[in-house]
């Protein structure tokens, strides 16, 4: 009798170990829910660039600006430009005043759209797969693969959280950072002639990009 | 960046000894000048075996510790470039030279040849042909995967030679990858020094190879003596010349106007090439690429593929 009380106990408790374990696991998946979550919120972005790409009635010749169009909607909404020229700039960006921190967030996301744009033509029903997650505080990474007839390319999306939103601010893809590389590139030519030579030269291959060098 | 490898796989004998006897002047000039003692970078100069799951982990943990908030952002104290982590380029005007070099090379000749050559020939073809070329340099893969300790990584190299080379027809087709889920393990030489936790050395821009370092062109000419091409070569030189520059060509027609998005895109188009370089041979070396810091050793990427890869989502990659 005792035994057998013994054993309804513990049965008890672990049944109730098991409600506290599922309540707890309920919370936390509240918690992280919608756009709280940067998985959702890249996910949610790459799945409306597929299926810009895949429609057909956009993938026309006629439509090809059109269709280019769309797809830099999305990424203005996923990505924080601002955020990206920051870290680009560090060590330089607080020297500007906010009129020059401005004009240069306007150049450099020109520059980064234009560097990927063209790759959408080339779509040809590759696939995106998710492979982790990685969130602390205010920061997360995002492991992706490109998956291209049978081969994979790495991508790994950085985050910060504003406010309530996740926003992509570096891409690295087969581990180069954009903006890691950017920062290389941009740095050479302000060690040599400065930063407004560096604005200058922007401008410049913004506008007739076939003449400078 | 993965032209690299298609460099490194196209590499031919001659080449080879001139890039060897150019490496020996240059180690014995520059040794002297530059400290060799920050060439191997503490990190990967832990070990000098081919390292542990607990090594691969403290390694593969860049973006982790980004996470954490314990790293200057992006896995790298930001300073002014060329000062602390990064590649030293004690060479670089010689360098820039070469650079225009390879640029005039790819505008004046590779590309107009590119351009018609992959006009006459669908991309299935030279989709074969590719395979061809990089199933004969399976021999590189199976011996650095060795050196690296990734016995698995030589097991799948050693089938995908076996069976690509016999059902596949010579390699022209790739039947481990596409019917048995092989995929190519690519290791260099390069990358197994890096492993052994040799430095990069310095930055080295060759003329018509194009990006590499001190290390990497080591790894290159050892390398070749696994090549059966380089063998081809010491027979008949004219004949593997065109063979190399066929193979460059055929690499070049996945790619064909990356390098000018590339280009115009960037502000110092060298600089971001040396950079481009540094970062995927680090993540080459660590396997780091999309592997989270738990995965170990998982997603390495093959070798013929990488290049279209790349320039498939890549920032950059300059071609040639």
């Amino acid at each position: 009798m005792g035994r057998r009380l013994a054993g309804e106990r513990r049965k008890f408790v672990s049944l109730a170990m098991c409600m506290v374990f599922l309540l707890v696991a309920g919370q936390w998946q509240i918690g992280r829910s919608a756009d709280d979550n940067p998985l959702a919120a890249v996910k949610a972005s790459v799945q409306e660039i597929l299926r810009i790409l895949k429609d057909p009635e956009l993938g026309v010749p006629a439509r090809k600006e059109e269709r280019q169009k769309q797809v830099v909607a999305v990424v203005d909404n996923a990505f924080d430009f601002r955020e990206m020229a920051q870290h680009t700039m560090a060590g330089h960006w607080e020297k500007q005043t906010p009129a020059e921190q401005d004009r240069f967030v306007e150049l450099f996301s020109q520059l980064v759209k234009n560097r990927y744009i063209d790759k959408i033509d080339n779509y040809t029903g590759q696939e995106v797969v998710f492979t982790k997650e990685r969130v602390q505080g205010d920061k997360a990474l995002i492991y992706s693969t490109l998956v291209d007839k049978g081969t994979d390319i790495p991508i790994i999306y950085r985050l910060f959280k504003k406010g309530d939103t996740w926003l992509v601010f570096d891409l690295k893809i087969e581990n180069v950072s954009l903006v890691a590389n950017y920062r290389e590139d941009f740095f050479s030519i302000i060690k040599k002639d400065g930063y407004n030579a560096l604005v200058k030269r922007m401008e410049e291959k913004l506008q007739s990009p076939d003449k400078v060098n | 960046m993965n032209m690299i490898l298609y460099r490194r796989r196209g590499m031919r004998y001659s080449t080879a000894c001139l890039l060897g006897l150019v490496f020996f002047v240059l180690f014995v000039g520059v040794s002297g000048a530059t400290e060799v003692g920050s060439v191997v970078d503490a990190a990967t100069a832990a070990t000098l075996s081919a390292p542990s799951p607990a090594d691969a982990d403290a390694l593969a943990s860049e973006d982790e510790r980004w996470l954490a908030g314990k790293e200057g952002d992006f896995g790298r104290p930001v300073t002014v470039p060329g000062e602390g982590d990064g590649i030293a380029d004690p060479l670089e005007p010689l360098n820039r030279v070469f650079f225009q070099f390879n640029d005039k090379l790819y505008f004046w000749l590779l590309k107009p040849v590119t351009t018609v050559y992959s006009h006459a020939l669908p991309d299935d073809v030279r989709l074969c042909i590719r395979n061809f070329f990089d199933n004969l340099s399976a021999p590189v893969r199976i011996v650095n995967t060795l050196l690296q300790g990734k016995v698995r990584g030589s097991g799948i190299e050693l089938a995908r030679f076996v069976i690509n080379s016999t059902v596949g027809c010579a390699g022209f087709g790739d039947p481990a990858g596409v019917e048995f889920g092989l995929q190519p393990v690519d290791e260099d030489l390069g990358q197994t020094l890096g492993v052994y936790g040799i430095g990069n050395g310095i930055y080295l821009y060759w003329p018509i190879v194009g990006a590499s370092s001190l290390r990497d062109t080591v790894g290159l000419v050892g390398d070749s003596f696994l090549e059966p091409m380089s063998y081809m070569m010491s027979q008949n030189t004219g004949d593997s010349l065109v063979v190399y520059g066929g193979r460059r060509v055929n690499a070049l027609s996945f790619r064909l106007g990356d390098y000018e998005v590339f280009k115009e895109t960037a502000m110092d188009p060298y600089s971001a090439m040396r950079d481009i370089y540094y970062q995927y041979r680090q993540g080459r070396i660590r396997d780091l690429a999309g592997t989270a810091p738990d995965n170990g050793e998982m997603a390495l990427d093959d070798d013929g593929d990488s290049a279209r890869r790349q320039m498939a989502a890549s920032p950059a990659a300059p071609v040639r």
